[in-house]
């Protein structure tokens, strides 16, 4: 049972996630339609897209520059709050990966713990906000146990991507409290969050790869 | 929804062409990015102003550069924030030596990017500062005014930081007189039917015929009220009626009166609207100074209008009726 990642793994999870945000752009933006202005599903369609283009380019030596290029890409072709947001979970995944050849799935824990801190504090939502956090946080969560219970990456990305799925169809049940939505309040209950959806989309894509 | 477009993954690179063609030498593009500036940016010695935010707003913010305006302008994708390092190129080119100041809408994804550019423009050495428009009474109670979005006052900030920067007021100075500005700004629209992406060709919401909805995004954002379809009067009564408690504008005080149409807007309308601001302000006791009926913030074809009103004092006025001409905006 592989127990660690290299480049070769991250890699992949990079082009299966672009390549599932691509086959779910119209049904992301059908979500961000409903309660934000319909263009989440687009915008990160594209961000992943270039994000790819450029790994091909410069085809990357160690995983933190891999990751690193792949958040400086989406921060720097998507705009709109999602850019920052989603391309800051790479860039700070890079920094925590920085100098390692090899992710266990401490580091891995690591990795995710980072990235949820720096979100946090970017978009200063909290789980509950009806947002990406409400994803990331439980997926995390359960990466945490699997962590403590020496679980494989594999079962581990397998519970994780579980958690994250829960998680985000819990944001149909919250009214928003940040980004465009929460110009709604009450009026965005019963909507699935597209932010939180499309994080469950790259966890999930995580598992796969592996 | 019908448009006249080429490739939709080419609309705002085309647009900006388009516009740089047109304006008579008096703007140019930065490079080949979506950044455009006045032609004799960066001007020495006054502080500079960067405007910016989605496209899909036009004439905001790409037709408000030039003298007495702003400096610069970072123009994004469709309703989605310019990025970090773009933002920073538009920084670099209005940077004149005394520091710029970012204007621009108070939305999530403007403040990111921008936010982001500031701190990498700041590494750079260049003094920065941000002022966000915050006008949009329905899209926050008073007590949370921080967390209003920023709609059709815009033109008028940015004259009045074009023509204040311009006089040679200092950096902070600049920065007060525009949160003051702000600060007296109260805007409230009401919507008619929906916009559309041009990416998708959708409209972003759905309002049944005979239905108008107050407080209504720019980007289809719902707003906070779906009534029937009033009259002329009755719409923009109830538009000042909550934009008067809002600040509160009292009797005596003088205003500049903004009819703004979102698109699709005729300008009969608006001037029927502007007709009962006129006779309403003037039985509250609030004498207008100036009166503005356009399109100054639009929202592709949504239908519908925006009253703003803005207090004015005697510093206000002054940069007020300074000469402005931009492509978008002229004051002789």
């Amino acid at each position: 049972m592989k127990d660690i990642l290299n480049i070769g793994d991250f890699l992949k999870i990079i082009r299966i996630i672009s390549a599932t945000i691509q086959e779910n752009s119209g049904y992301l933006s059908e979500l961000d339609s409903t309660i934000g202005d319909g263009d989440h599903g687009i915008t990160i369609a594209r961000g992943f897209k270039k994000a790819v283009e450029k790994l091909d380019e410069t085809d990357p030596q160690n995983i933190s520059e891999l990751l690193k290029s792949t958040g400086n890409t989406l921060i720097y072709t998507m705009g709109g709050a999602a850019g920052p947001i989603f391309g800051s979970i790479f860039t700070e995944m890079a920094k925590v990966a920085d100098g390692k050849e090899e992710i266990d799935l401490t580091a891995l824990y690591e990795m995710f713990s980072s990235a949820l801190d720096k979100v946090s504090r970017l978009g200063g939502a909290k789980p509950g906000d009806k947002t990406l956090i409400d994803t990331l946080y439980p997926a995390i969560e359960s990466l945490k146990d699997s962590v403590k219970n020496n679980l494989s990456i594999k079962e581990a990305l397998r519970q994780m991507s579980s958690a994250a799925e829960k998680g985000a169809a819990s944001t149909k049940d919250m009214v928003a409290t940040k980004g465009k939505a929460r110009y709604l309040a009450e009026r965005s209950l019963g909507y699935q969050d597209a932010g939180a959806t499309t994080m469950y989309l790259i966890i999930k894509a995580f598992y796969e790869a592996i | 929804m019908k448009k006249l477009i080429n490739n939709p993954e080419n609309i705002v690179n085309e647009l900006i062409e388009g516009f740089v063609l047109t304006s008579k030498g008096k703007v140019k593009r930065i490079g080949s990015l979506n950044v455009v500036a006045r032609a004799d940016a960066p001007v020495k010695g006054k502080v500079g102003i960067v405007i910016g935010g989605g496209a899909g707003h036009e004439p905001l913010f790409l037709e408000y550069i030039g003298k007495g305006m702003a400096d610069v302008e970072v123009h994004g994708q469709i309703f989605a924030a310019p990025t970090p390092n773009i933002i920073l190129e538009a920084i670099k080119a209005a940077d004149g030596g005394s520091g710029v100041i970012l204007l621009y809408n108070n939305y999530a994804g403007d403040v990111l990017n921008f936010d982001m550019a500031q701190d990498m423009a700041r590494d750079k050495g260049i003094k920065v500062d941000t002022v966000r428009v915050n006008d949009e009474i329905s899209s926050a109670p008073l007590e949370r005014a921080y967390d209003r979005r920023g709609t059709t006052s815009d033109h008028i900030i940015i004259k009045i930081a074009g023509a204040a920067s311009e006089s040679g007021l200092p950096f902070d100075s600049v920065i007060k007189l525009l949160k003051k500005t702000i600060y007296n700004s109260r805007s409230l629209g009401v919507s008619l039917s929906p916009c559309s992406l041009p990416e998708t060709g959708k409209p972003t919401f759905v309002l049944e015929e005979g239905k108008m909805e107050f407080g209504m995004g720019l980007h289809g954002e719902d707003g906070i009220k779906r009534v029937d379809l009033m009259s002329a009067d009755k719409t923009a009564e109830t538009i000042l009626d909550l934009l008067i408690k809002d600040l509160p504008y009292k009797k005596g005080d003088e205003v500049i009166t903004i009819v703004n149409g979102y698109g699709s807007t005729t300008r009969m309308e608006m001037f029927i609207v502007a007709r009962r601001i006129h006779s309403y302000l003037n039985d509250k006791g609030i004498s207008i100074y100036a009166s503005e009926v356009g399109e100054f913030c639009t929202s592709q074809e949504m239908a519908g209008i925006s009253i703003t009103l803005i207090k004015l004092d005697d510093e206000i006025k002054k940069y007020f009726d300074m000469p402005a001409d931009s492509p978008g905006y002229v004051k002789v």
